[in-house]
């Protein structure tokens, strides 16, 4: 992977890749009076870090990139977007630059959800926000994420389950359904790590690792099974929003991908802990045949 | 309307020619002629399907009509009365073995019997062979029922009983008793003397007692060790369900299946209204590569093992069904369904959590020996990610550490 290789803030074991202008700039804000964009600032102001980290894979978005940036730096006032675009080739990139983001490049494609855990790695705020490029979805609904992650949740899931009023279900919408049941949240429905947008604390990042992130229920796994606060906040029919991807699927689907990656995080717990995951099955007496 | 019916009993004549004339005939048959008899068959169908007075026989085949079941019923009846005859003291369980030796070999012969014959529907099946008992026991002097089931082998049913519901227990027998089985395995455990002395004075019953409390599954798991037949049947030994369903497993399960499930899904028709459980079921035989089987699985009652099941499996790994169900199916057995029994689910739409529990337990160690077998996706690669770009992926954050990745 040719990638700008410099050095991150926070240093990593790993080889970090992120654009090089980055490093001691200060984090632009968008909207504050003093915020300094592009070019001589007015004036310095002391460095802080960002609260909200907002996390953008991007890869050939162009059509609705601009919109989701601004939505995605007016969650907070203290929010930095971090831009990881990969393999894009129609003029993402220079709507990413242009928006004052952090843009991490890569110019190839990084495989589904990579750039989230990229995107992490790179993330300084205190809450990281995970949305989509090709989903234009209202500051106001992303804010409600963040707010929970700041009031005390560690994973704000969208409350998203797909369609369920059927007989037979995609098999995507039944893996997570049943990933949750395997974890003993059955409360939780369909909602999933798997889907934009959600929203995890510090905490959460530092407990299942940014990697982890790269295969959504291996991260929703890591962090039901740690014990962290993980809660549907509220409802964005991402499926809605999103018609295109219903196109893509038809020719490209992501399905045995998305499945594959629940065996993951099962095989995860599995081996963690013992045969059974922790769940003794309590009465059983199996010595008696054998 | 008259044309209709002289077409109806055109086609009926065409019913009527034998199996092996017709087989012939098939191979000489003109594109024409092959238009024509499938016209015939569809005719034939919608004409079962219309006429009220019809007996009402789940079957689209014209032959299992009242006259033919009468015509079984007497042919039993003349076969029950010579054996009574010839054993003036015989038992219920004596004429039974008889009679159902002897339909199994008619059936095997085809002597004539296009009801028994191989190809024939389930629904017919059951009806002549309903028949046909009935009236042996009718002849023979006996006031219990009997339905033969053609076989090739023994079948047998398991079952683990509460100790304390007695009632339950002699519902459950008096439906096993209608079926052709050489043995009734019941398993409990911690039973007071009265209730032993009741299950073991049913006349098949083998009576598996530990003083201790038996869990269900691990009784059902002893219970297939004790038995040697060739079919095994395991039923709920609360709640009775209906004999032809349980006699459809018995037949499912001689030469066409080895592991004969209960379809539970027209009972769970929408997946919102489906419990955790369930969803569990489904996604396990998803990633097997099973999505067909639906959330049916051994872990819900009846369903049938054959020998070779069996002996496959092993009766322990039984005591955790989901495994076997898992090994099953990544044994390359033969896995459909067999029947509908519908009872009260064991809980709604909402599994208590201690159940859900125990059941991702049971999954969490299905999965593993599933990954043990295919890897750790099952064969649903990840072919697009560039894992290398995140340093891995499960190797990251120390605390998780996982060097096959």
């Amino acid at each position: 992977m040719a990638s700008k290789i410099g050095k991150g803030r926070r240093r990593s074991p790993v080889a970090a890749t992120r654009k090089r202008r980055s490093r001691r700039r200060p984090v632009p804000v968008r909207g504050g009076a003093e915020s300094p964009l592009r070019g001589e600032p007015a004036a310095y102001v002391p460095w802080t870090a960002p609260y909200v980290s907002v996390i953008v894979p991007v890869m050939n978005e162009k059509r609705t990139l601009a919109r989701v940036l601004r939505e995605a730096s007016a969650v907070h006032p203290s929010t930095e977007v971090i831009v990881v675009a990969n393999g894009s080739t129609d003029g993402s990139l220079k709507i990413a630059r242009d928006s004052g983001a952090r843009v991490l490049v890569f110019d190839r494609p990084l495989g589904h959800d990579v750039g989230r855990a990229i995107g992490a790695r790179e993330a300084q705020g205190q809450i990281l926000l995970f949305i989509d490029a090709d989903m234009v979805i209202p500051a106001s609904a992303l804010r409600d994420f963040v707010q929970a992650v700041a009031n005390g949740t560690d994973v704000a899931l969208n409350d998203y389950s797909g369609p369920t009023r059927r007989e037979a279900v995609h098999s995507v919408v039944l893996a997570k359904h049943a990933l949750n049941a395997l974890l003993e949240r059955p409360d939780l429905e369909g909602a999933s790590m798997t889907a934009v947008p959600h929203a995890v604390s510090r905490r959460a990042l530092e407990t299942i690792g940014p990697a982890a992130l790269a295969v959504p229920p291996l991260a929703h796994t890591m962090a039901i099974h740690s014990k962290l606060a993980v809660r549907r906040v509220r409802h964005v029919d991402v499926g809605q929003l999103n018609p295109l991807r219903v196109k893509r699927e038809r020719h490209n689907s992501l399905e045995p991908l998305i499945v594959g990656d629940h065996l993951e995080a099962i095989q995860w717990l599995v081996r963690q802990t013992d045969d059974r995951g922790g769940r003794d099955d309590g009465t059983r007496k199996r010595w008696m045949v054998r | 309307m008259e044309r209709l019916k002289r077409r109806a009993r055109a086609s009926r004549k065409v019913g009527g020619v034998s199996r092996a004339a017709a087989a012939s005939k098939r191979r000489y048959r003109t594109q024409r002629g092959r238009r024509s008899a499938a016209k015939g068959t569809r005719y034939r169908r919608r004409r079962a399907g219309a006429a009220p007075s019809a007996p009402i026989v789940p079957s689209a085949r014209p032959a299992a009509s009242a006259a033919s079941l009468a015509a079984w019923r007497r042919e039993g009846m003349t076969l029950g009365a010579a054996w009574r005859s010839e054993h003036p003291s015989g038992t219920p369980e004596e004429l039974k073995s008889f009679v159902q030796e002897r339909w199994t070999r008619m059936a095997r012969d085809g002597s004539g019997k296009p009801g028994t014959a191989p190809g024939a529907g389930w629904a017919e099946i059951w009806e002549r062979g309903r028949a046909f008992g009935e009236g042996a026991m009718e002849g023979a002097g006996l006031p219990s029922g009997f339905v033969p089931v053609p076989l090739q082998g023994s079948a047998a049913a398991v079952l683990y009983a509460e100790p304390m519901s007695a009632r339950s227990l002699t519902s459950v027998l008096s439906v096993l008793d209608l079926l052709p089985l050489t043995e009734i395995v019941i398993v409990s455990g911690n039973a007071p003397e009265s209730w032993l002395t009741a299950a073991r004075s049913h006349p098949k019953a083998t009576i598996a007692h530990d003083p201790d409390a038996v869990h269900a599954d691990v009784g059902r798991a002893l219970g297939a060790k004790l038995t040697g037949a060739d079919i095994v049947l395991f039923v709920d030994g609360e709640q009775p369900a209906p004999a032809e369903e349980l006699a459809r497993f018995l037949w499912e399960c001689d030469g066409r299946l080895d592991v004969a499930l209960n379809d539970v899904s027209p009972e769970h028709r929408m997946f919102n209204e489906r419990n955790a459980v369930l969803r569990l079921h489904e996604f396990l035989n998803v990633t097997l590569g099973r999505a067909d089987l639906k959330m049916n699985t051994m872990a819900s009652l009846p369903f049938a093992l054959s020998r070779n099941a069996l002996d496959s499996l092993g009766s322990a790994l039984l005591a955790v069904p989901v495994k076997a169900h898992a090994a099953a199916v990544l044994r390359g057995l033969r896995i459909g369904t067999a029947g509908e029994v519908r009872g009260p689910s064991p809980f709604g739409a909402e599994a208590p959590p201690p159940l859900l529990r125990v059941a991702a337990g049971d999954h969490i160690e299905a999965w593993r020996e599933a990954m043990t077998a295919r890897g750790s996706r099952l064969h649903f690669v990840d072919r697009a990610r560039n894992r290398g770009a995140v340093g891995g992926v499960t190797a990251d954050a120390g605390i998780h550490h996982n060097p096959d990745e």
